[in-house]
């Protein structure tokens, strides 16, 4: 099998086009709470605001968080803890775009949601952009969707 | 953090600061302070420079970069065929290799040895072999590859060439085997792998490419020998880049690699330079606040210690700390941070130096609070106390749960080695921060006031009343009843040692500054002991909850989980057009790997889900086959899928006796109208991608284990019942507890009648065994099934030796500290708490020696007995281990026989043994297996080892050797896959060919279980060390003090004996030779007692003696002329020869005369012997001189002159006059008999510093020969012929009995000084007081 690198290498470019062009998650989406919670998550991510972002991390216990070549592996977080590091990796990198598609989005059970964001960086220095996939696990805790994991993608 | 440094740097605000510090303080700040500033400001100006010539010189440079990046390139090239080529050539030229091929056995086993050899020697270690023709791999070293993908490249020359597979990119040497004709023989290879892309980066394994070597910028294109030397083409590069290509040629100048250095950007250029040069900066500017805060003069050292401590801080969080490097685990918020401080707790650096910080303000304020006078009045004062106090370590504990909640570490594992540095950071900083806490409670006690009257219990009973609400109504929410409890001991322990301060200040006064060190390191333990019952608790709250609300869900939503994971697999596949492009000739190289490239990239394996991924070629043969953790699927071949949609569905998996679920997608993969074969992909409905969970494969640490130096989740069990069947569906524990689910279903629901608490708290807790261990475990019910979550519960053996584990740590990392300030203070030659003052110290005190050289025997004794005892106890279990493994080795290659013996007649023209026979024999024997036929895998029960290319599907070369060639029973030896190393045993196979089999078994999961047992060992007996150390060090006192105490107290009645105490005895109960040098020292002092009392009677029967001579010298005197007189009356009367009235007139004079002398000398003798009490008055000496001296002026001779000089503000004295008149009197006569008729003689008064009165009476006589001026004080010592001989030792009794004192001063022929002195009035008044 020849090749073979260079046709998945393709086949992401074609996949990463693909999404950009879809159309992205309306407030009035599956859930009008949960969109309206995506919604939150797309703006602190955009503008930055980890501290934005804090207000969406679970009410108690922690978060479990695995981000590719941004953390140290997959671990679980504090809320305050969270905060921190989503600060550095927003001082380190400038959000182009972060999107939720509403195909993207299961409910696959009652209080339970998987969401998948495109998410793409770069460097504050330069350099190449990044895009990463994250998919967070929402949870409802009265009445109000918290995100519970946040995983990459490889 | 780059860039936000990159802004703050172009801020001139540090180097104007520091300009200006610098020109305020170049006159009058301390010269180290001025220096690094200059320093400091220099640095800055040559960081802006630098930064500006790369701002304006970046394309320029940017080319020399590039340019010495492909030169970097080419070189590595160069290298690394260099390697393979030489390797192969090597191979080839080798004596065995030519008789190898003939077919010499011995020949053979040889080269095997000589490969594996070489293999070892060569610098990355290629795969070595020898190839016979038709290509057949004769000989190799360590696993080499499938020589089949050398078809076509074999040639009569040496040749190097890549060869692409979907994970490994190989480098090939090749070196022809030429027989005696000139004909090609066979070939020698060398094969590396220079690039790996397997999307793996755990903690063994990682992707690499050797030529990029980790440097940013680098992309490399490998052009595949199989497709032709076309060179590939990269994309354009982003807009703004500088970028260079280059390809990369063979020594025959055919393309090896494409490759393309990027350029930096200029940002990204200043960003590095910007970081360096901060933390240069940090550490200048720290090193100058240092240098202020330990010279300067003004102000006072507490504040100027805080100044500074502030100012190094703010520096710290502003650009950063110097060490250690940005990439450190200390400085990423990974490990520990929390928002509550805002920049100040971003990492568990960040931690440690806020935490030392508000320790050092805690420590100045308690220094303060020392030095003030109390406070009053005493009840208001104390409640006030408590109320502080009850604030500051509240704070602490509420900061303390802080600290753990956003922990990512196990802190309250405190073990005696640290586990990282990163725990170390923390678990000194929570340390800290009771220490401060501490502090301040001492400090707020130790300026409430002694109360005047005895009502301390009344007063106490009220603050501790107070306190007692305080913690009832304003507890934080985030603590327990265990951390306020361990808050209050605190609060009571600082409050104790701040009520009584002064005992604290004398006991410190009293001693050297090295035991108030040594107690500073005992409060460290007694802090642990304090903090660790709150950290269990606080981790046990914390656990409990991510069990609760993390953990569980997690657990119940699996299902749907697998599923959409599953379709994201489906679109994330689509977008792969697997096969597209059929694979030409036979099979080429790597199609093994397909599955493996398929699976990684997707969700799958970024979740880590049971999974697999099977590839069908148009004929429905499975050409590729992946699976992480899903045993395949026994059965004849399945038919292609029939739609090119996925199909979906769920199959019950049946192996032998166990069954699995397993959720199921096909497609059939056609392009353009042509079928070109099927996908499938599989997910098994475990739990093991739950990262919380501990896997029993310990292989599964390959795939799914975090980077190194990753943070790990706190591991708990997970069980699953089948809620009708009770079955055990899955199990993370060994021995799963048997329970009722329905039981557990029962009590659910009767806990829950409320639909709202049945959301927020929907399982139970209680108590289970888990394989032998005690257990917290939730209960709680989901789809069809009842789970258990459980986390070992801490039994009080267990927390007992923690708790010692935890005191014992920190108090060696205090000790650590201790000596290593020791050490600087040492370098700095200050003369206290240095190692040559503790030393000293040491020396000083024989009960501390000994004390010291025993624990230090001890110690050493220790260490040689772990050693040695871990040493034995590896080595027996290594042994046992493979011992073991060989038992299962010989179980394994029976049933494995015996199977293949039964199975032949169904697998005639197939493989006898296959993966999923091997995987039930797993099953069997606990252990995974591999069997080799002619070398190569046949079967394996851990497939995906091979699939994924980890391991090559060969044999390892001495394996093979020993076993086939060599005809060993068994082979033990070593293999790694990445940084992965495990034991493998080899036994040899039956199998129908000529050789025989090979039946491998790796011992990786036996030596997990040895790992952990030598761990528990080495546990255990640090922990038995600690305890024995302890106990070493209560004898250690004990014996001490019993050799040293007989031999203090022996110095102490020497010296007691030196003063003249000779009644001083030493008791001992001691019965050796202790003893009898106690006896010795009595029988001693008894002596001298002896002796002293016979020269004290010699000296007073001398002393009588002398008083004797004395007074019958004196009285013979006067005896004789009475006696003269007496008898010339007699004869005058007899004779009346004279006149007898004048005769007698005469010698009645001469009688009463010498009667009056005898009278006076009497009078003397008895006021020496019993002088009268002094009655003592309040006098004025001038007035009593006055009168002393004026009658002997009107009565001298004219030739000699009597002055008297008296001085102004002479103060009174207290006297008896008359004694005091007398010895003025007997100083006068004395200087009268000395001068004579002729001379002078000067009486003077003066005061001497307003405590003394001196009286002078110096006269111009011969002087006192100074021979004789030591006795001239001496009852009956007399230079005259008349007199007794008591007149001056009477001036010195009466002066001394008046707390004076007197003296002659008489330089021989220059007169006598005779000085007499008395304290003033106040003097004696205050020394009778």
């Amino acid at each position: 099998m020849t090749g073979g690198r260079r046709v998945l290498a393709a086949a992401a470019l074609v996949a990463a086009a693909a999404l950009h062009d879809s159309p992205r998650l309306q407030a009035d989406g599956p859930d009008a709470q949960l969109s309206s919670r995506l919604q939150r998550i797309e703006g602190a991510f955009r503008g930055g605001d980890a501290g934005a972002l804090r207000s969406c991390f679970a009410s108690s216990g922690k978060v479990r968080v695995d981000l590719r070549d941004l953390t140290d592996g997959p671990a679980s977080y504090g809320p305050g803890q969270l905060q921190v590091v989503f600060e550095q990796i927003f001082d380190g990198n400038r959000t182009r775009e972060f999107a939720f598609r509403k195909q993207d989005v299961t409910v696959p059970s009652a209080g339970t949601a998987f969401a998948k964001g495109r998410w793409v960086r770069r460097g504050r220095t330069g350099g190449q952009e990044t895009v990463d996939t994250l998919t967070f696990t929402l949870r409802e805790e009265n009445r109000d969707w918290r995100i519970h994991e946040i995983l990459t993608s490889r | 953090m780059v860039a936000d440094a990159a802004t703050r740097h172009r801020v001139a605000l540090l180097p104007l600061l520091a300009a200006f510090l610098l020109t305020a303080a170049a006159r009058r700040g301390p010269r180290a302070f001025v220096l690094l500033t200059a320093a400091l400001v220099l640095a800055d100006a040559g960081a802006h420079v630098h930064l500006w010539v790369e701002r304006t010189q970046w394309s320029r440079r940017s080319e020399a970069r590039l340019a010495g990046e492909l030169r970097r390139l080419e070189r590595k090239k160069s290298e690394l065929v260099g390697l393979v080529q030489g390797a192969a050539k090597r191979v080839g030229a080798l004596p065995e290799t030519h008789g190898a091929l003939a077919g010499d056995r011995g020949a053979l086993d040889r080269l095997f040895a000589t490969l594996e050899a070489l293999h070892d020697d060569l610098p990355q270690r290629p795969a070595l072999a020898v190839q016979a023709l038709p290509l057949r791999t004769l000989a190799w070293s360590s696993r080499a590859s499938d020589p089949t993908v050398l078809q076509g490249f074999v040639g009569d020359r040496p040749d190097v060439f890549i060869l692409e597979g979907n994970v490994t990119t190989t480098l090939v040497g090749t070196a022809p085997i030429l027989g005696a004709g000139g004909q090609v023989q066979g070939v020698a290879t060398a094969a590396l792998p220079v690039a790996v892309r397997r999307n793996i980066r755990t903690e063994y394994l990682r992707d690499f490419d050797l030529l990029a070597g980790g440097h940013p910028g680098v992309d490399i294109e490998y052009v595949d020998a199989q497709v032709g030397p076309q060179t590939p083409a990269f994309p354009p590069a982003p807009s703004g880049t500088v970028a260079r290509e280059a390809v990369l040629r063979d020594s025959d100048g055919d393309p090896l690699a494409v490759v393309r250095a990027t350029a930096p950007t200029s940002a990204q250029v200043q960003a590095t330079l910007v970081a360096t040069y901060r933390r240069m900066l940090s550490l200048l500017a720290v090193l100058a606040i240092v240098a202020w805060g330990a010279t300067a003069a003004r102000p006072g050292p507490g504040v100027r210690a805080l100044l500074a401590a502030v100012g190094a801080r703010t520096v710290l969080a502003w650009l950063g700390p110097p060490l250690p490097g940005p990439d450190s685990v200390l400085l990423s918020p990974d490990a520990y941070a929390s928002a509550v401080l805002g920049p100040l707790l971003r990492s568990p650096m960040d931690l440690l130096l806020t935490v030392a910080t508000v320790a050092l303000a805690a420590m100045l304020l308690l220094s303060w609070s020392l030095r003030r006078p109390p406070l009053r009045p005493f009840p208001l004062a104390l409640v006030a106390a408590a109320i502080a106090g009850y604030a500051a370590v509240a704070g602490a504990f509420a900061f303390v749960a802080d600290t753990v909640a956003n922990c990512a570490l196990d802190a309250e594992a405190i073990p005696l080695v640290p586990r990282s540095p990163a725990h170390l950071l923390i678990q000194v900083s929570l340390v800290l921060v009771l220490a401060a806490a501490m502090m301040v409670v001492t400090a707020c006690f130790a300026l409430v006031a002694r109360p005047a009257t005895r009502r301390v219990a009344r007063d106490a009973v009220a603050a501790a009343a107070v306190v007692a609400l305080l913690a009832g109504w304003l507890r934080p929410p985030s603590l327990g009843v265990v951390p306020i409890a361990c808050a209050l001991a605190l609060l009571t322990g600082g409050a104790v040692v701040g009520a009584r301060r002064e005992w604290w200040r004398r006991w410190l006064a009293a001693r050297p500054i090295e035991a108030g060190a040594a107690l500073a390191v005992l409060a460290v333990s007694a802090l642990t002991l304090d903090l660790y019952p709150a950290l269990v608790a606080l981790e046990a709250r914390n656990t409990r909850q991510q069990v609760e609300r993390n953990y569980a869900p997690a657990v119940l939503r699996q299902a749907p989980w697998r599923q959409y994971v599953l379709r994201e697999a489906e679109r994330q596949i689509d977008a792969m057009n697997v096969l597209e492009e059929a694979p030409p000739g036979p099979t080429p190289p790597g199609v093994e790997e397909l599955a493996f490239a398929v699976w990684s990239p997707t969700d799958l394996a970024a979740f880590g889900l049971s999974s697999a991924v099977e590839i069908q070629d148009p004929s429905g043969a499975v050409i590729s086959r992946f699976a992480l953790n899903l045993p395949p699927l026994p059965g004849p071949p399945r038919a292609l899928p029939a739609t090119d949609d996925w199909e979906e569905g769920t199959e019950m998996m049946t192996f032998a006796s166990t069954e699995h679920m397993v959720r199921r997608a096909r497609r059939r993969l056609a392009y353009h109208g042509q079928v070109h074969g099927g996908i499938q992909v599989d997910v098994g409905d475990d739990f093991w991608n739950l990262r919380f969970l501990r896997s029993n494969d310990p292989y599964s640490v390959l795939f799914r284990a975090p980077a190194q130096g990753a943070i790990r989740d706190r591991a708990v069990a997970l069980i699953a019942y089948d809620a009708l069947t009770r079955e055990v569906v899955f199990s993370s524990a060994s021995r799963p507890p048997v329970i009722d689910p329905a039981a557990v279903l029962a009590r659910l629901d009767r806990g829950s009648g409320d639909a709202e608490e049945r959301t927020s708290s929907w399982g139970l807790w209680t108590s289970l065994d888990i394989d032998d261990v005690p257990h917290h475990a939730y209960m709680f019910a989901g789809d069809r099934a009842v789970y258990a979550l459980a986390f070992p519960a801490p039994t009080a053996g267990r927390f007992a030796a923690d708790l010692l584990e935890a005191v014992s740590g920190l108090t060696l990392v205090a000790l650590a500290v201790l000596l290593l300030l020791a050490l600087v203070r040492t370098v700095l030659r200050r003369p206290r708490l240095s190692l040559p003052s503790i030393t000293r110290e040491v020396n000083r005190r024989f009960s501390l020696r000994l004390f010291v050289a025993f624990i230090a025997v001890a110690v050493v004794a220790l260490v040689v007995l772990q050693v040695a005892v871990r040493n034995f106890v590896s080595d027996r279990l290594r042994r046992e281990a493979a011992a073991d493994a060989l038992d299962r080795a010989a179980f394994a290659k029976k049933i494995v026989d015996d199977y293949a013996y039964y199975k032949q007649p169904e697998t005639e023209g197939q493989k006898p043994v296959t993966d999923e026979a091997l995987v039930w024999v797993a099953s069997i024997i606990r252990n995974d297996l591999d069997l080799f036929e002619r070398g190569r895998l046949l079967a394996s029960s851990k497939r995906e080892l091979y699939s994924s290319g980890l391991l090559a599907p060969r044999v390892s070369g001495p394996v093979y050797r020993s076993v086939v060639l060599e005809g060993q029973p068994s082979v033990l030896r070593s293999e790694r896959i990445g940084d992965f190393s495990y034991d493998v045993v080899s036994v040899p196979a039956h199998l129908d060919t000529a050789e025989p089999g090979i039946l491998s078994i790796p011992l990786a999961l036996r030596q997990r279980e040895v790992e952990a047992a030598l761990e528990d060992l080495d546990r255990t007996m640090r922990l038995a060390s600690v305890v024995f150390l302890a106990l070493a060090a209560v004898v250690a006192r004990s014996m001490a003090r019993r050799i040293s105490g007989p031999i203090s107290d022996l110095t102490a009645a020497t010296l007691r004996v030196a003063e003249g105490d000779l009644d001083t005895r030493v008791e001992t109960t001691s019965q050796d030779e202790l003893r009898r040098l106690v006896e010795a020292f009595n029988k001693m002092a008894r002596d001298l007692d002896r002796q002293r009392r016979d020269l004290e009677r010699s000296n007073r029967l001398a002393a009588w003696a002398e008083m004797a001579r004395q007074v019958a010298h004196e009285v013979k005197n006067p005896l004789t002329p009475i006696q003269l007189s007496a008898e010339h009356l007699r004869r005058v009367w007899q004779d009346r020869s004279e006149d007898f009235a004048a005769t007698l007139e005469t010698c009645t004079q001469t009688i009463l005369k010498q009667v009056r002398i005898l009278r006076g000398m009497v009078t003397e003798f008895s006021a020496f012997a019993r002088p009268p009490a002094p009655e003592l008055e309040s006098h004025d000496l001038a007035s009593i001189l006055a009168e002393v001296v004026e009658p002997y002026q009107s009565s001298l001779p004219l030739a000699v002159e009597l002055s008297l000089d008296i001085a102004p503000g002479v103060p009174r004295v207290r006297a008896d006059r008359r004694l005091l008149e007398r010895g003025v009197v007997n100083l006068l006569e004395n200087a009268l008999q000395a001068v004579g008729e002729r001379g002078w003689i000067r009486v003077a008064l003066r005061a001497d510093g307003g405590r003394r009165v001196v009286i002078e009476v110096r006269d111009s006589g011969p002087g006192v020969d100074p021979e004789i001026r030591d006795r001239i004080f001496e009852p009956f010592f007399s230079t005259k012929t008349s007199g007794s001989g008591l007149g001056l030792a009477l001036v010195k009794k009466i002066a001394e009995d008046h707390g004076g004192g007197v003296a002659l001063e008489s330089g021989g022929r220059e007169g006598t000084r005779a000085i007499l002195w008395l304290p003033a009035e106040t003097e004696a008044r205050a020394a009778a007081f």
